[in-house]
């Protein structure tokens, strides 16, 4: 495919990408509740149907460096003088976005098949993991604000749906509603960043299109004369001009990000859904729906592109929330959600990447990422399917035990650790490279420093993980003599994310393939970046931070040199340690809030509600009838004589006032 | 001569004759009898009206006061039908055609 011909006609086949998990979601609902094998193939053949379809645009996209796109789209619904379309914009961010959630959601998929052997709940497990297909899908190809909004409500819903899985269990429920309302916080602000954005574009969209239409709103966007015209004044002094609409629009959208990346302080959904069955935490809370705020950033960073206040608010709240994340990450004993809290340190390492004008960086780590990260917690779940418990103070020496498992699992540390050349080495130094020489805006030691300590906390405590799961003596020996290795359908798909842990740095990472990689994901006007080159600096950075971080771990856990008991009772420790493994009280101050400021609300409005809305509304208006009433039969005695005189002098009293 | 006003007169006394048999009369029987009283009232005062008010500029008389009268006329006779079977009924059920001993219908 030529550059002149690089915007192709419109084809019905990516259509079916979207809509062929949704059709296989209702096909289980209807007819497949007490078939759980044909429920599975149903729910893989749409998965790897829409891979294979998104797999054939992979050479036109990366042939067309970037030019390349393939568009459609039809009103939806023309409401007044808005018109709101649906349709789906392919190119290189989406793409790739398509093959990370297609393909990594497929081997999920396969092994759902294992881990949930014998649910009585697989049909529905399935069908609710097929309906997430079809939301994130929507995310993914969306051309325009409106249908990427009703999208990303749907994953919250397929999210809240399986997040609740066992809803036998009370603290699942839990999980599952405060996954939900943490994100509605988050969505208000992307509601109304979204309807700024698009009614301060709408006058200026060329015919045909869409209300809130990207491709639209980035040419308006990115016209100087525009950004310096007024969005609107006050009295003729105060003007906002539309530079500073944009940023406060882009600030308020940035929150649905931070509620659907779960960035701080809207993080604190994300330990907790994993309640959810192991595999949904592997393929939506950690590869795909929580990277969709990332891949909305990159999607429509012409809104930050123009503002630095905008990217700095991103850098600086990315920045935290990996060094954040990655501080508790050290003092949890749940597997799963030292897997969350080092998801959360990833994310905000994407975050911060975006905000230095790093799309292409926080791209390639959300791939690099949803491999290894989806491979860490299927291993985890193969370790909790072997040993029944979450809890790693109950494991110990599960390599001799689950070889296969172990070993995938250590190869994903080891890339998330950044070692070279696995792939987290290519994104995460990229991201780490950016970190030390921002752009101006950010020069600040938020940006400089903490991303380079979270690189060594995150080699701590994820070598804390493995030491105390894999390594050492058995410390629950019942749970050890049980533990067994997983089934192939398990296995498999591990086996298949390690390759891809291994070599996906390189196969975009090498410059070679980069150039391809960066020039389909950098939108226009953002500054290249330099890739990261193999060379013995960068090599020795690299290990340097390793071998801090896993070095610690191996002294305290590995060969128990140092009683870390005793370290985290020094004093000075002691209070950093319980602010660690106490989450550094988010939690505790949001369950204070709730309970004093939110009931105190809540309180207020029922006894409105109580005395005023019902008590004078209300009753007030049925006891005045029924008084009046009672006051009024007194006149019915029934004496018909009685009635013709009250007849005889109302007849008078109206000829008296008609005369 | 003889005016609409005498007509009117009549009229009127005739009814207010009607109204108190209606208000002061016990027996059901006889405040149906005033009952009709009050409408003949009504229909002595249409046809008054009629003689007096109607000619057109010819002087022939359109008979519509008396074409109104034939209605009350028609219209009394029915209801006086269903009256006297309520009488009647009363009479079966409380064994009396006093209005103010059937007083049931109260609050």
């Amino acid at each position: 495919m030529t550059m002149s011909d690089s915007h192709a006609a419109p084809s019905l086949l990516p259509w079916l990408i979207l809509f062929l998990p949704l059709l296989s979601s209702a096909l289980i609902a209807l007819f497949a509740q007490k078939r759980p094998a044909l429920a599975a193939a149903l729910a893989i053949a749409a998965v790897g149907s829409a891979f294979g379809i998104a797999a054939s645009y992979l050479p036109s996209v990366l042939a067309g460096k970037g030019e390349w796109s393939l568009h459609d789209s039809f009103t939806w619904l023309a409401a007044g003088g808005f018109s709101f379309h649906y349709g789906y914009l392919i190119d290189g961010l989406s793409l790739i976005m398509l093959l990370v959630v297609t393909g990594v959601g497929g081997l999920i998929h396969v092994y759902s098949i294992g881990y949930l052997h014998g649910d009585p709940g697989k049909s529905r497990f399935f069908a609710c993991l097929s309906l997430f297909m079809f939301s994130m899908l929507g995310i993914v190809l969306a051309d325009n604000f409106f249908q990427i909004f009703i999208h990303w409500e749907l994953v919250g819903v397929s999210s809240y749906l399986l997040i609740g899985y066992y809803w036998r269990k009370p603290s699942a429920n839990e999980a599952s509603n405060k996954a939900f309302l943490t994100n509605r916080v988050g969505d208000f602000g992307f509601m109304l960043g979204i309807l700024m954005l698009a009614f301060a574009t709408k006058d200026l969209l060329p015919a045909g299109t869409g209300f809130g239409d990207f491709r639209a709103m980035a040419a308006i966007v990115s016209d100087p004369a525009w950004l310096a015209h007024p969005a609107f004044t006050v009295g003729g002094r105060w003007v906002l001009t539309n530079e500073a609409f944009l940023w406060i629009a882009g600030a308020l959208t940035f929150m649905g990000v931070m509620g659907k990346s779960a960035q701080f302080p809207l993080h604190v959904w994300l330990p907790d859904a994993m309640e959810g069955p192991t595999p949904v935490s592997a393929l939506i809370h950690a590869a795909t729906m929580v990277a969709a705020g990332v891949f909305l950033l990159a999607r429509i960073f012409f809104v930050y592109l123009p503002s630095e206040t905008a990217l700095s608010i991103v850098a600086g709240i990315g920045a935290f929330t990996a060094f954040f994340a990655a501080t508790i990450a050290t003092t949890q004993n749940d597997i799963k959600r030292i897997l969350a809290f080092s998801t959360l340190s990833q994310l905000g390492y994407m975050v911060m990447a975006m905000g230095l004008r790093g799309v292409d960086v926080a791209m390639f780590h959300l791939t690099t990422h949803a491999f290894f990260k989806a491979l860490l917690f299927l291993g985890a779940g193969s370790v909790i399917h072997a040993v029944h418990t979450n809890d790693i103070r109950q494991m110990g020496g599960l390599l001799r035990k689950m070889p296969v498992t172990g070993v995938t699992f250590l190869i994903g540390t080891l890339a998330l650790c950044g070692v070279p050349p696995l792939s987290g080495f290519w994104s995460k130094d990229g991201i780490l490279h950016l970190s030390l020489h921002p752009p101006e805006y950010a020069h600040s030691w938020l940006i400089t420093l903490l991303p380079t300590l979270t690189a060594v906390l995150t080699s701590y405590y994820m070598f804390r993980l493995v030491f105390l799961t894999f390594f050492g003596q058995p410390r629950d020996q019942h749970a050890y003599d049980h533990a067994h290795e997983s089934p192939f359908t398990m296995v498999a798909p591990m086996v298949v994310l390690c390759v891809l842990a291994i070599v996906g740095g390189q196969l975009v990472g090498s410059p070679a393939t980069l150039e391809a990689f960066r020039a389909v994901t950098r939108p226009a006007g953002v500054p290249e970046f330099e890739p990261v080159h193999a060379d013995p600096a960068t090599i020795r950075h690299a290990l340097t931070i390793f071998v801090l971080g896993a070095g610690a771990a191996w002294l305290a856990f590995g060969r128990r040199l140092v009683n870390p008991d005793a370290i985290a009772k020094l004093p000075g420790v002691r209070q950093l340690h319980a602010l660690f493994s106490n989450r550094w009280y988010v939690d505790d101050l949001y369950d204070w809030i709730v309970r004093n400021v939110q009931q105190n609300v809540a309180r207020g409005c029922d006894l409105f509600d109580r005395w005023v809305v019902i008590g004078v509304f209300v009753n007030g208006t049925a006891w005045t009838t029924r008084a009046s009433g009672a006051l009024i039969a007194r006149y019915q005695t029934g004496s018909v004589r009685a009635y013709t005189m009250l007849f005889l002098a109302g007849v008078a009293a109206l000829l008296a006032l008609a005369l | 001569m003889i005016t609409l006003q005498h007509w009117l007169i009549l009229s009127g006394m005739v009814f207010t004759l009607g109204l108190c048999g209606v208000m002061m009369r016990r027996n059901v029987i006889l405040v149906m009898m005033s009952i009709e009283i009050m409408l003949n009232a009504a229909n002595l005062a249409l046809v008054a009206f009629n003689k007096h008010m109607l000619p057109g500029p010819d002087g022939a008389v359109a008979p519509d006061g008396e074409v109104f009268v034939f209605f009350t006329i028609a219209v009394a006779a029915a209801e006086v039908a269903v009256a006297l079977v309520i009488a009647m009924l009363l009479f079966r059920r409380l064994d009396t055609i006093n209005v103010d001993d059937v007083a049931n219908l109260r609050w």
